[in-house]
């Protein structure tokens, strides 16, 4: 055979097979240039962008890695797919006479024309629309978009590498199924018939139970650092409570259906029920991938989304206002060293501060504080040394009443040894009327149970933990309370850790000015408030260094994670695709009997639709329901990372589901005329 | 009145792009009487199923017309073809066409539900049928658990579960050994005997000669037709071997 001919062969194959190698060579050419816009742009980021540009390009080099990753996955999956579709041609050409070396030949081409074509393709359209996502990115950071940008020729090596180098496995794995390819067995291809497959209801049930427990976990989950691990075991217990479902869980309840003769034996019924039982058998897997992959699409997408969008209520919770100082307040512990503790330092050298930076000071704030990580439990309190106690696990917080009146423009009154008690806590049901701990006891002169505006307060919301705030008469007393917590927790626990809590002198306060100003007056408060004579200074953290840097990561994350959903998405469409496209053939004869045995066009047309459309959206709808038991953990993770807006996590959620039903429904769409075009042939 | 009349009825098939046209049907014409049991028979290529096909309704004459009970089937609108075809016509192929994923009671019900009966009516049809055909033990099976023989007469049942005017069957002994092909057509017979009637397409003299009367088509028209009269079918076979003889000895003298 003249050797111009396996190309010929090759390329008149792709055309034939072009219901397969379309949507093959499109799914590689998007990778390829996901993957390409991804690579250059990480090679774009430098230190020098932004304050948050490191972390950045950790978060999208880890990126383009599982970029990467996917899409060797991915590709290997559908050329698998093409192979076994392809078995019967390929015996039809042993048969006809061409020899192995000979459709090896041809193999090698179809896969060079592929490969070579979307290749060529990905990176033209990676190359042109970089620079539309570098932008996006830029703008997603809130930069200027005044940065070059340059074609990267280091990341189109890249891609060609890696892109080049998985087609190369793909033509040596072809060529090694082709050595297995017996011509024998595919001409007498026995059609022996597929036995009615049973319903293991034992299966069924581990499904149900291990879902129930699954969503029992995510539900009850309240405490927000033991939230993390159970969100993984129910994860877990979810992924396999849904394969255990769509593997028997689908077949029971399909023979379920089928006992119910009245109901079975309807024109509507009967074939679409008879039909999914031996769907589920061959898809069940396939489907509860889709599942899992949707319901991971869906999570990661919401919550970057959130996050992202979210930022500014993070920035908020956690500060309250735009700088924070504090100073720790400690007379009992200086040693004979003379400390004023004149707390009005702060404000004077702040003002100070101020001046020489040209920025203005505003709704500045200074209290005493005290903040302490409690247990409490039937009325008696007790300090919480292991991870058991979580879920009944306080934190309290300590203010003295001249503060809190200032603050909140209330006009309480304390005697000595009366405390206030608030609190934000959903499942605090014990009545106590006196706080005792250790050496420290007070009377509880006002107990007010209803859920508080912590912000009101000026507390921060750590973790999303339920929180106690004790106001007590005077700064005397919170650090007797502050004594007593150290003595209790070294009584209970045998461990001077560094738990003890001291009291602080907290200002807070906000700045106006130009932001490079207020960065630098930041960089140098903390010496400007040693100067000032003020002892033991703690933290000094402001808000404008800190959005950067977070921006840098939420910002990326948010950027990677609409390249990762999209690849997500892509896979699930493939995969789907592919599943109808070769049931498609399988379910040809039988439509042609139907519509022997007196089927019209439109009733065919009518089962495959409802098929089809249960095959689509049955994985899509138990994705959302997870999505949506996930929903109350997820809330409480995203609290811990301080982002409070319940509403705006809601909102993403939501969108992303209507954009993936709304991407979803189009490759049904197609899907469906491809698969009734098929069986109508 | 004939139960199915064939007036002039003619096919010509025109390939794709227009060039070549082949004459399928030239000018058939022919009656079926009610309860009658008539076989068609003729080679590969003389038209035999292309005339089936126009009487299933499957296909549609080129021009001429096909009456069941005086009622027009080849203007029959395409939206109704499918109630037409459930409600008149029974079909019993060679390939058997049964359902793989239904089992042989479900295959048999098929019809029945596309019509849109209740379940209750369904049960004491389904129950007269299968005894009469000897299935009631099998109903339960799946088709690939059963043989041949067994397959055609679970096709035969979904056929006259709808109790229909006419029982097409295209070459059904065709892919039957001959034990089954004989337990087949004795069902034939007996099912004629209580009143069907029965339209046959085959190629097999030994099926032929269980029918009332044999139609030969040749060439795209009916050449010839015997009757049994009251001869059994031993004399019948023999009656119809003669006439292939001469309608293949015409044929190689027409070529």
């Amino acid at each position: 055979m003249s050797n111009r001919l396996y190309p010929k062969l090759a390329a008149s194959n792709l055309k034939k097979n072009k219901n397969a190698f379309v949507p093959f060579g499109l799914s590689c050419g998007m990778m390829i240039a996901m993957f390409y816009m991804l690579a250059s742009i990480t090679g774009q980021v430098t230190d020098k962008m932004f304050y948050g540009a490191r972390t950045m390009k950790t978060v999208l080099e880890i990126g383009v890695r599982i970029c990467g990753i996917f899409s060797v996955a991915v590709i290997f999956y559908t050329n698998n797919f093409l192979m076994k579709r392809r078995t019967r041609e390929l015996g039809l050409y042993s048969i006809l006479g061409m020899e192995k070396k000979h459709i090896r030949k041809v193999l090698f081409w179809e896969v060079c024309f592929v490969g070579g074509l979307s290749l060529l393709c990905g990176l033209a359209a990676g190359i042109l629309f970089s620079k539309l996502m570098f932008l996006v990115l830029l703008n997603i950071l809130n930069l200027e978009t005044s940065f070059r940008f340059v074609v990267s020729f280091i990341a189109i090596k890249e891609t060609a590498v890696l892109f080049m180098g998985i087609f190369l496995v793909i033509i040596l794995y072809n060529q090694i199924s082709l050595l297995r390819l017996k011509p024998v067995n595919l001409l007498n291809e026995a059609k022996a018939g597929e036995k009615e497959p049973k319903a293991n209801w034992i299966l069924a049930a581990v499904g149900f139970v291990c879902l129930g427990i699954g969503y029992y976990i995510a539900l009850s989950a309240k405490n927000p650092i033991k939230a993390m691990d159970s969100f993984f075991l129910a994860a877990l217990l979810v992924i396999l409570g849904t394969y255990s479902l769509f593997i028997s869980g689908s077949i029971a309840i399909l023979k379920l259906l089928k006992k119910q003769k009245s109901f079975y034996y309807h024109k509507k019924h009967f074939i679409t029920v008879s039909f999914m039982t031996y769907r589920m058998k061959q898809n069940a897997a396939g489907l509860a991938n889709i599942c899992i992959l949707s319901t991971a699409v869906l999570v990661v997408l919401s919550s970057t989304v959130s996050l992202y969008l979210g930022l500014e209520n993070v920035m908020r919770t956690r500060y309250p206002k735009d700088v924070r100082t504090d100073a720790l307040y400690m007379p009992n512990e200086d040693d004979g060293e003379e400390n004023s503790y004149d707390m009005s330092l702060f404000e004077k050298a702040i003002d100070q501060q101020c001046t020489k930076y040209g920025v203005e000071k505003e709704n500045g704030e200074g209290y005493y504080a005290l903040s302490l990580v409690i247990g409490f439990e039937h009325g008696s309190m007790f300090f919480p040394a292991d991870n058991l106690h979580l879920d009944s696990m306080y934190i309290i917080e300590g203010r003295v009443l001249e503060d809190f009146n200032r603050i909140t423009k209330e006009d309480y009154t304390l005697k000595k040894g009366e405390v206030l008690w608030f609190d934000n806590c959903s499942n605090q049901e014990e009545q106590i009327d006196t706080i005792e701990m250790g050496s420290f006891s007070a009377k509880i002169v006002n107990k007010n149970k209803s859920v508080m505006d912590l912000e009101k307060y000026l507390i921060e919301q750590d973790f999303g933990i339920d929180e106690i705030l004790l106001i007590v008469p005077d700064r005397e007393t919170l650090v007797e309370f502050s004594d007593a917590y150290s003595e209790f927790v070294y009584e209970n626990w045998k461990k001077e850790d560094g738990t003890v809590n001291p009291v602080q002198y907290i200002y807070d306060f906000d700045l106006k000015g130009d932001l490079q100003q207020k960065i630098t007056f930041c960089n140098s408060l903390r010496d400007a408030l040693n100067d000032a004579g003020i002892p033991h200074v703690g933290t000094v953290t402001d808000i404008f260094t800190t959005r950067q840097e977070i921006l840098g990561i939420y910002g990326s994350l948010f950027f990677v994670g609409i390249f990762i959903g999209t690849l997500f998405l892509l896979t699930t469409a493939l995969i789907i695709y592919y599943k109808q496209i070769s049931e498609g053939y399988e379910d040809r004869s039988r439509f042609i009997i139907l519509q022997k045995v007196g089927m019209s066009k439109g009733e065919v047309k009518k089962v495959i639709h409802s098929q089809i459309l249960s095959i689509f959206f049955l994985p899509i709808l138990l994705a959302v329901i997870h999505v949506a038991f996930a929903f109350p953990i997820l809330k409480r993770i995203l609290y811990m990372l301080d982002l409070t807006n319940v509403s705006l996590f809601i909102g993403c959620t939501i969108g992303t589901i209507l954009i993936f039903f709304l991407i979803y429904a189009i490759v049904y769409g197609v899907t469906a005329k491809v698969y009734y075009r098929l069986v109508n042939e | 009145m004939a139960l199915l009349t064939v007036n002039n009825l003619k096919k010509i098939y025109t390939t794709k792009l227009g060039g070549n046209k082949v004459e399928a049907l030239r000018d058939v014409n022919f009656s079926v009487e009610e309860g009658e049991y008539v076989a068609i028979m003729g080679e590969s290529g003389s038209g035999k199923t292309t005339l089936l096909n126009i009487l299933a309704s499957v296909d549609r004459a080129t021009s001429g017309e096909v009456l069941l009970r005086g009622e027009k089937t080849t203007s029959v609108k395409e939206a109704e073809l499918a109630r037409f075809r459930r409600e008149h016509l029974g079909f019993v192929f060679q390939e058997f066409n049964l359902l793989d994923n239904f089992s042989v009671e479900d295959n048999i019900y098929l019809p029945l539900v596309l019509a849109g009966k209740k379940y209750s009516e369904m049960i004491p049809k389904l129950q007269v049928i299968a005894k009469k055909l000897g299935i009631l033990e099998i109903l339960k099976k799946y088709p690939y658990e059963i043989s041949g023989g067994q397959k055609q007469r679970t096709a035969v049942a979904r056929a006259l579960i709808t109790e229909p005017d006419i029982l097409l069957a295209d070459e059904p002994t065709g892919a039957l050994d001959s034990k089954s092909s004989n337990d087949l057509l004795r069902t034939f017979s007996d099912i004629h005997k209580e009143g069907q009637t029965i339209l046959m397409v085959t190629h097999s003299v030994r099926a032929a000669s269980h029918a009332d009367r044999v139609l030969f088509i040749k060439d795209g028209e009916i050449f010839h037709q015997i009757y049994r009269g009251t001869v059994d079918s031993d004399e019948m076979y023999k009656k119809i071997s003669d006439s292939l003889t001469i309608l293949l000895a015409g044929g190689d003298l027409h070529e």
